[in-house]
């Protein structure tokens, strides 16, 4: 075979075969192969692009206007959304912020606080901290009240030809390593709820605006929503989050949980038309959990799981899920398979487990059996 | 059942080279094994043209074949990513493959030709691990590969790359 002395073997090989190369690279390989020349970053793009992850911010949706216009779009399988807590609107009013949110005492005790602990004499003036927050508060405003993100989104998932999976990422505001940390930690400065029905709902609606474009996004993956315990006689709304919910989970299939238990009581019972779930690293209460499996036993096929711990009503200590726990649950003896199954955020060594129900029955009867079902 | 119908059979290089080889070496080579399928004895009489591969390339191959004759036939469909994401390979393939960058693409582009999975597998693991650990300047020097991208090109591939999520 003649070989043009000139030009780089590798980059006379078919392209099929570059890609066979690529294939056994780690991602940091292939990102810098990526730089090497046109051929190869094309070649390289599949595999760089399969996962992109963008956040809620002016910054992360400006980021997301640029992924329109470039090629990397055709490529995207898993789009990572991630999701701040909101900032408490009271916090843009400087009377409502000094005497609600944090008032000139609790900023003086932290100082007091602070100091003790050894952080030094040099707390931020309080002053900074107003503008700091007020400034976060005005930017996540300013995206809300201009809709923006759903703008964003939408266009977004509507360019992204082979999308299929949606993670929902919700984290802190600020991480630990910012200076406002301490007063994120020991101030209410956040709408918890409200930033899982607002985030929640944007996706939801940028998801069914892609419905007329043939793009089949068929899996949801939740990180994060975990809301905290209440006291009996807190009353806290959950309907309107499970609702909005359930609309997110209209026509998904496969929805993945990750640290995140709260969605299961949430969705406890709704029917919705899930054929797989899967959790991970999660505490999910243990009734929470059955009746959201009865409720959709008859969709469900496949449930996924590895560092599961559920907690029973009016017990202490968790109880590590297991296949057998999940018998007892569904009330259901074998045929009920269960095999080792792998799992993103798992080393390889490491396995998850994977129980696959109506065993024997194939996709196809199964089908056919729920459309007769359907129509009796 | 191969050892049964152990024969020799005749393929002839694209320079014109007669070389002689075991069917059941020969037929390490998918291409080669559905051509005697379909064409029964009468292929073994004349010899088999490789029109895509030279000679030096050719019985190289065959060592390769010759070596891994009795190994079992890989799965058709061996697609899992825990083969995929390995660039372990076994010793005696680790020094066949010490050759010459144009050898060893040259045995790639035959291997890819004549079917042979698991020899191109190797050959694309052996270029993985060249690859493995260099910066892009070092990759280029490596393939003699030149630079046709722009400094504003680059400084746009730096921002799309943030972009990958990268677990």
């Amino acid at each position: 075979m003649a070989i043009d002395g000139l030009k780089s073997h590798l980059e006379l090989l078919p392209t099929e075969i570059i890609r066979d190369i690529v294939d056994s690279l780690s991602f940091w390989d292939i990102t810098e192969l990526s730089y090497v020349s046109k051929r190869l970053r094309k070649v390289c793009l599949p595999s760089i692009f399969r996962r992109v992850k963008f956040e809620f911010s002016q910054s992360g949706l400006d980021k997301l206007q640029s992924l329109l216009e470039s090629d990397a779009r055709h490529h995207v399988v898993f789009f990572t959304y991630e999701a701040p807590e909101l900032l408490k609107t009271g916090i843009l009013d400087f009377y409502h912020f000094k005497s609600e949110i944090l008032t000139p005492d609790s900023y003086v005790e932290e100082a007091k606080d602070l100091r003790d602990e050894g952080f030094g004499y040099d707390a931020p003036p309080y002053i900074d901290i107003y503008d700091s927050l007020h400034s976060m508060c005005e930017e996540q405003r300013g995206i809300i009240d201009g809709g923006i993100d759903l703008k964003v989104l939408s266009s977004t998932f509507r360019a992204l030809p082979k999308l299929t999976d949606v993670n929902l990422s919700f984290r802190k505001m600020i991480t630990e390593e910012d200076w406002l940390y301490s007063y994120f930690l020991g101030w209410d400065l956040t709408m918890v709820e409200k930033s899982y029905e607002h985030h929640i709902r944007v996706v939801s609606k940028a998801i069914r605006n892609t419905s007329d474009m043939g793009i089949s996004i068929h899996t949801i993956s939740l990180s994060g929503v975990q809301l905290s315990y209440y006291h009996p006689w807190q009353v806290f709304d959950w309907g309107s989050l499970s609702e909005i919910l359930a609309e997110l989970l209209q026509s998904i299939r496969v929805l993945r949980l990750s640290k995140s238990g709260s969605p299961l009581k949430l969705l406890s019972h709704r029917a919705i038309k899930l054929r797989e779930l899967d959790m991970c690293c999660l505490v999910a209460g243990y009734t929470s959990l059955r009746e959201f499996l009865n409720t959709n036993k008859k969709s469900i096929q496949s449930i996924g799981f590895h560092d599961v711990n559920v907690k029973k009503d009016f017990e202490v200590g968790l109880l590590g899920l297991t296949p057998d726990v999940l018998y007892s649950m569904l009330d259901a003896p074998p045929p009920i398979q269960c095999r080792d199954s792998e799992c993103r955020c798992l080393p390889f060594w490491k396995k998850a487990s994977r129980l696959l129900l109506n065993d024997g029955c194939s996709e196809h009867s199964r089908s056919s059996a729920k459309t007769k079902f359907d129509e009796v | 059942m191969a050892a049964e119908k152990s024969s020799i059979i005749t393929l002839q290089s694209n320079d014109g080279v007669s070389i002689d080889v075991d069917r059941q070496v020969a037929e390490r080579s998918m291409l080669i094994k559905n051509m005697m399928e379909d064409l029964g004895d009468e292929a073994i009489s004349t010899a088999v043209p490789i029109p895509n591969v030279n000679e030096s390339v050719l019985k190289k191959v065959i060592e390769w074949c010759e070596h891994h004759k009795n190994d079992p036939q890989p799965a058709q469909d061996d697609d899992s990513d825990s083969r995929k994401k390995t660039t372990d390979i076994e010793e005696w393939d680790q020094k066949f493959m010490q050759v010459d960058q144009e050898m060893l693409f040259e045995i790639i582009l035959a291997s890819n030709y004549l079917d042979i999975k698991p020899l191109l597998d190797v050959g694309c693991k052996t270029v993985a691990n060249m690859i493995k650990g260099k910066s892009p300047e070092e990759i280029r020097k490596t393939f003699n590969i030149t630079n046709d991208f722009t400094p504003e090109e680059e400084e746009q591939i730096r921002r799309e790359n943030e972009w990958a999520e990268d677990r």
